[in-house]
């Protein structure tokens, strides 16, 4: 999994592309808190994603988490059909803002 | 490599070292002593040549000179050679009126070789290549017009003069010459007396005392090698002897880091070796401090490791495993199982009664691993069969469970969650759905179906007040429903491969008709199967029930467990 950080104007883009696994999840994590330690505003970019495990949901709970406390605003587009389905079985598209 | 010891690399060096030494020493000495010792007998010489030639009459020896070039003296020379009778040169002396003086100068001669010690002692008149021999203090009357080649480097004085010193071996006898001229009345050089004097005893002292010096120097040279291989033996070769068999003990296998091997060593020499010795001290206190520390550690990770068998064994006996379940119940068949990838995981499965008609199946899924997980996992089954003791509605138990749960979750753990309360009476299946993988309901004509609700809502304690929605739907006598974790459609296999839910359906579609103790296991085989060698990385988890037949209405209630 590889994770390019684009800071754009008004919010930090991350790039993510690979496989969201146990393995690879904690660089996710680090990377979607250290983007909103920068700026409130983060759109993480999933079009080159096409597994998520349940660790990298937790990445992402907590990063929805952490936007909310700070006022801020965690979304994720392009989110291919695999990662869809997974978001909707896990209940986690209803939570996540997915564009 | 064939090993030399330091001692005798070092004595070796020693040998050339002070062998060199001694030679160059004893050359430079002897060269300097000869030069003095010829010097000084050749001033000798020069001064006893220098006085005979003062204490000569010039003008004799100029006529004597004379006399030898006149054609009747070699005559009568020659015939007094043959016949070895000199009256007639004597005769020829007397007639020119010179025997006198030359008698008188003879015996002067003799008596100056006597007095001064002088091997030979003649005069000649050195002309380029030849010498004209005048008088001999040993030859005689013979030595009177003998004339004699001279040697090359003589060639040079073709007038007599003062010659330096030389030293030269004559037939084997060694003498020191020197060569001083004669003046007549009117200051010319007529002749020269030539002095040798015999050299050969002290050539004989100079070849002692050379052999001597050979003797003296090969027992110096003996004596330094000794001494060096003693002093480099006691100084260096021992004491790293002593430290390479104190290293030797400290790494042997047998003895097993043998803590006094170097410690012990007693060396205070002041020295590169005691610092190496003290830094081989340092070294081995600090292995062994290691060495220490990774056994404590070791200790403790048996500790731990302990520890966690056991907690995988409460997280066992935690769940359900006695088959069948139920014996008392005809009307349902289950079976269950759980195989997990860590030693300790987050999957669990549950069924219990809630009253005599309502029976409870769990299936859920902590996200992460290991311990966490698994502490997790019992809180979260804990709740959960806490909550539906006293309710029959899915949706209320799992929003009360989750807000208890996502009330204090700093680890942002969640757990996915399946819950059924199914209605043995007419198969009323009420079911809330958080997050979990939607089960598989197969229907007793081999129709296969997914388990999916209306309304999908988050695992359980992920956010909190989440309102969880009840869905209903119906089984029938001879369905199934088949629950399991994500651990079985997303195995994965050396290429990379999911297992996915299409295999499973399939599967389903193929076995659904097997005993629910039989249908789990060949599920897993399949999985197994698939899978090859590849690890496994999440929990198996499975749970599957079968209504055999709907519980008739009973008058009175009584609990099924």
């Amino acid at each position: 999994m590889t994770i390019n950080e684009k800071i754009e104007s008004d919010k930090i883009v991350l790039e993510v592309e690979g496989k969201v696994d146990r393995l690879t999840t904690q660089q996710l994590q680090d990377a979607i808190l250290l983007a909103l330690q920068k700026m409130r505003q983060l759109e993480i970019d999933f079009g080159g994603v096409n597994y998520i495990s349940s660790a990298g949901l937790r990445a992402l709970l907590m990063g929805q988490k952490t936007a909310q406390s700070k006022q801020g605003r965690m979304y994720l587009t392009k989110v291919t059909e695999p990662v869809k389905e997974i978001f909707n079985i896990t209940g986690f598209s209803s939570f996540l803002e997915i564009q | 490599m064939k090993k030399r010891g330091l001692d005798l690399k070092l004595s070796l060096m020693i040998v050339i070292f002070t062998g060199v030494l001694s030679i160059i020493l004893t050359v430079a000495s002897m060269v300097e002593h000869s030069n003095k010792v010829d010097e000084y007998y050749g001033e000798n010489a020069s001064k006893l040549a220098l006085s005979f030639a003062n204490m000569t009459d010039g003008d004799f020896i100029r006529e004597l000179r004379e006399l030898v070039d006149e054609p009747e003296f070699q005559a009568i020379r020659e015939k007094a050679l043959e016949t070895n009778d000199w009256t007639p040169m004597e005769n020829l002396l007397e007639e020119r009126g010179l025997l006198e003086e030359y008698n008188e100068e003879t015996d002067m001669l003799k008596s100056f070789k006597k007095d001064m010690d002088v091997e030979y002692l003649y005069i000649h008149s050195i002309e380029g290549d030849i010498s004209v021999y005048l008088m001999s203090a040993t030859e005689g009357m013979s030595a009177l017009g003998l004339i004699g080649a001279n040697a090359e480097e003589f060639a040079e004085y073709t007038t007599n003069m003062h010659i330096d010193p030389t030293v030269s071996d004559m037939d084997g006898i060694w003498v020191c010459s020197a060569y001083e001229p004669i003046y007549d009345s009117n200051n010319e050089a007529v002749s020269t007396v030539g002095v040798d004097i015999d050299m050969n005893q002290v050539m004989a002292d100079r070849n002692h005392f050379r052999n001597r010096m050979a003797i003296y120097c090969i027992i110096f040279v003996l004596m330094a090698a000794l001494c060096g291989i003693y002093v480099i033996r006691k100084l260096v070769v021992k004491p790293i002897e002593s430290l390479t068999d104190g290293a030797k003990d400290f790494t042997d296998e047998e003895s097993g880091y043998c803590s006094e091997s170097v410690l012990n060593l007693d060396i205070h020499s002041h020295d590169e070796i005691e610092t190496l010795y003290t830094e081989m001290r340092t070294m081995q206190e600090k292995i062994l401090d290691y060495l220490d520390n990774i056994t404590k550690i070791t200790a403790e990770k048996e500790k731990i490791s302990a520890e966690l068998n056991v907690a995988t064994e409460i997280q066992a006996s935690m769940l359900p495993r006695i088959f069948p379940a139920f014996p008392n119940r005809d009307e349902i068949k289950l079976f269950a199982s759980m195989a997990p990838a860590l030693e300790v995981g987050g999957d669990f499965y549950d069924y219990f009664f809630i009253d005599y008609y309502h029976l409870a199946l769990v299936i859920a899924d902590v996200s992460g691993k290991g311990v966490p997980a698994a502490l997790f996992m019992a809180i979260s089954k804990t709740l959960i069969k806490d909550r539906a003791q006293d309710c029959l509605d899915p949706a209320t138990i799992l929003s009360n469970t989750n807000n208890h749960l996502a009330e204090a979750n700093d680890a942002n753990l969640f757990v996915t969650v399946w819950l059924g309360i199914l209605d043995l009476r007419n198969g009323e299946l009420k079911y809330s759905d958080a997050g979990h993988e939607y089960p598989i309901l197969a229907r007793q004509n081999g129709e296969i179906e997914l388990v999916k609700p209306i309304n999908k809502k988050m695992p359980v304690a992920a956010i909190e007040g989440v309102q969880y929605v009840t869905n209903t739907m119906q089984l029938n006598v001879g369905d199934t429903i088949f629950l399991y974790t994500d651990g079985v459609p997303e195995a994965t296999n050396a290429s990379d491969e999911l297992y996915g839910m299409e295999r499973l359906e399939e599967f389903m579609k193929t076995h659904y008709s097997l005993d629910v103790e039989e249908l789990l296991p060949a599920v897993r085989k399949n999985v197994d199967e698939f899978v090859g060698d590849a690890p496994q990385f999440d929990d198996l988890t499975m749970l599957a029930l079968r209504i055999v037949s709907f519980a008739e209405e009973k008058g009175e209630k009584t609990d099924g467990e």
